[in-house]
């Protein structure tokens, strides 16, 4: 049975979500078979394919902008959990 | 789109016939412009674009690298970023969509594409992310930039083509594949521009003077037609038009076959007066080949080429290897080589950063050897001298306009001579010194230079310039530009009697002296050598056994008397055509 799991991540990082941690993402999302998506809560913009850097960068997300992260597939839970984790950890920034 | 047929009207700058599809050479200021293609061409553009994003992702790697051993990880990261862009579905499928969809070529489409990713950006407030734009930026100006290249690199495993550019330096030119090219169409230059000069000696057709509007229309799509003989330009011709090209090229090769066979003959008149038939060569080129097409030594060995490496020029050790080697190849024939003539045209980056506002009148040649780069000019002088041992040597010194300037480079060598001998090592002792007449200066006290020269060669490209103040590569004026200027005429009339008088030979190694009109004057003038591109030999030898020097100094007689130069033109077409009408045609 094929897993849908939503959490809601917030960018804590000073710098927002910039060009390192995109790559970063998309490192992250490439261990996984799960389709990965973020969107803006806020409803600006579309469905951002996590492996993809140039979508992440264009989801412009500055510090406090909050994403819905939606991830599908078979290991979608442990998934959602690597990438929530990393924008909690602040891209590992500090 | 395709290009409806047309004919334009360019100048003929190399012999020949070429018809094929076009290869475009881009400069970099053309990116960026929106270029459409045809369904047609869509594959190719494709394939444009995935083999430059390869191209990109090595040089990026190969830079993350060397950043990794400088900077910290985190930074290094950025790359990593640029890497992932280049890899990216979303950037990818844009571009591609650009191209396939859209029908723009691949460097339109990426830069549409990147216009569009960077406008987003550019469009949120925080100006961290604003700054992403740049990024991205840099990323799709990378692969545009891979683009071109790319394109010539798929081009070499496909057809030769016909080269199609706003211009071509030197090191373009010579960096072809030659097997990959059937001639030459650019916008800007002259019959004695680098890229005229190295496709005579590439013997490969070439006009120049297409006009800017069919160059920015044409694509890879486009066959033309270029008539290296009357400089006429066909774009997409009929099949009854190619196939009498065609048939011209094929009678052009025959006639060429047959010129070939008298090629080891000498050139000397009906009535028994020899000229010698000599080659201008550029660094790099195999005399052998140059002494089978019918060459009886080097008239002009340009040593410019040398010197055009910007990171290292070469040391005395360096050109004493390269004047050696090719002396020995030459055996027992003449070589003369002129030092560097460096400035106006020329490339003079890292010689001479010094700007002019106007360089044909500047620095150049003798001058700055003399001014500004004594250091070179010693060099080049001491390793010339060395050489000399090994052949037949003589050396020629360019854009002399005062008889000081001779004087001093005398003193100079006097002086090396004396470096040498304390140094013990060995150089040859009375290598001929023979000073370029391509000045109307020169040309004028000829009587004076001819008693302290060795030999004369006339420079003619650069007096017919000097003597017309016309730029022929400036297609405002160009078309002053007359090499049968009666007033050229009788500069080189003055200056061969005194050369004669003082018994000095006296050569021509300019365009002239492979150009079938006007060789029927030089033989009348008295020239005694006619140094050419080594695709000329076999016809100028062809038209010297046709003449007797008796017709042609009767005719010179009447040049020097005409009104202007469609005059004098009209006397040798007259002649060419009485006396050898197979051979009339190729210049029509």
């Amino acid at each position: 049975m094929t897993a849908q799991i939503i959490r809601t991540v917030t960018v804590g990082s000073p710098m927002g979500l910039h060009a390192r941690p995109a790559a970063q993402l998309v490192h992250l999302a490439n261990r996984f078979k799960a389709d990965l998506k973020l969107r803006r809560t806020d409803g600006k913009g579309s469905a951002a394919d996590c492996r993809s850097v140039l979508a992440m960068l264009m989801l412009a997300a500055c510090k406090d902008t909050e994403l819905e992260l939606t991830a599908v597939g078979e290991d979608a839970e442990a998934a959602a959990e690597q990438l929530a984790a990393y924008f909690n950890r602040n891209f590992d920034e500090n | 789109m395709r290009v409806p047929s047309c004919t334009v009207q360019a100048a003929p700058v190399a012999p020949g016939v070429a018809i094929g599809r076009v290869m475009i050479l881009h400069s970099a200021a053309e990116h960026g412009k929106n270029t459409g293609i045809t369904p047609d061409q869509v594959a190719f553009e494709l394939d444009k674009f995935h083999t430059a994003l390869t191209v990109t992702k090595e040089q990026l790697v190969e830079l993350q690298a060397k950043l990794r051993e400088k900077l910290r990880n985190n930074e290094a990261d950025i790359f990593e970023a640029h890497l992932l862009l280049v890899e990216d579905r979303t950037m990818i499928s844009e571009v591609e969509k650009g191209i396939a969809e859209d029908l723009f070529d691949a460097e339109s489409s990426i830069y549409r594409a990147v216009d569009k990713f960077a406008a987003a950006f550019s469009a949120v407030e925080d100006v961290y992310l604003q700054e992403r734009a740049i990024d991205i930026r840099d990323v799709g100006h990378r692969i545009a930039g891979n683009v071109a290249d790319a394109g010539e690199r798929i081009l070499a495993y496909d057809e030769p083509r016909i080269v199609i550019a706003s211009t071509l330096t030197p090191s373009e030119t010579a960096g072809l594949d030659r097997e990959k090219v059937l001639g030459f169409a650019v916008e800007t230059g002259s019959a004695t521009s680098h890229t005229a000069i190295l496709a005579r000696s590439m013997m490969l057709p070439a006009v120049v003077g297409i006009p800017r509007k069919l160059l920015d229309t044409l694509t890879v799509a486009d066959k033309l037609i270029i008539d290296g003989f009357s400089g006429k330009v066909i774009v997409n011709p009929d099949a009854g038009t190619e196939e009498a090209y065609r048939v011209k090229s094929r009678e052009a090769e025959k006639l060429y076959q047959q010129l070939s066979g008298n090629r080891n003959l000498r050139a000397e008149t009906t009535d028994g007066f020899a000229v010698e038939i000599v080659a201008n060569v550029e660094a790099g080129e195999d005399y052998s080949e140059i002494r089978k097409n019918g060459a009886g030594g080097i008239g002009l060995f340009r040593t410019e080429f040398l010197f055009m490496d910007e990171e290292h020029l070469p040391d005395e050790d360096e050109q004493y290897e390269i004047y050696k080697k090719l002396l020995i190849a030459a055996g027992d024939d003449p070589v003369t080589i002129r030092t560097l003539d460096i400035g106006g045209d020329k490339l003079s980056n890292t010689i001479s950063r010094a700007v002019e506002q106007n360089p044909f009148l500047g620095l150049r040649g003798i001058r700055l050897c003399l001014r500004e780069r004594r250091d070179i000019f010693d060099t080049q002088l001491r390793a010339l001298m060395r050489a000399g041992v090994h052949g037949n040597m003589q050396i020629m010194l360019p854009m002399i306009s005062c008889m000081d300037e001779l004087l001093e480079t005398k003193e100079i060598i006097a002086g090396l001579k004396a470096q040498l001998a304390a140094e013990n090592i060995p150089f040859a002792d009375s290598i001929p010194l023979g000073v370029m007449i391509e000045t109307p200066a020169a040309a004028m006290i000829a009587d004076r230079f001819a008693a302290e020269a060795d030999f004369f060669s006339i420079g003619s490209n650069d007096l017919i310039q000097y003597t017309i103040a016309a730029d022929r590569s400036n297609e405002r004026v160009g078309h002053l530009y007359r090499p049968a200027h009666p007033a050229v005429l009788r500069l080189i009339k003055y200056t061969a009697e005194e050369a004669i008088k003082q018994n000095i030979p006296v050569a021509v190694c300019g365009q002239i002296a492979e150009d079938m009109k006007m060789v029927p004057f030089l033989l009348g003038l008295g020239i005694s050598e006619l140094s050419m591109s080594p695709g000329a030999m076999p016809l100028v030898k062809k038209l010297v056994r046709s003449f007797s020097m008796h017709e042609c100094a009767e005719l010179a007689d009447k040049a020097l008397l005409c009104n202007d130069s469609a005059e004098v033109m009209k006397l040798s077409a007259d002649m060419i055509r009485r006396l050898v009408p197979e051979l009339a045609d190729i210049g029509e």
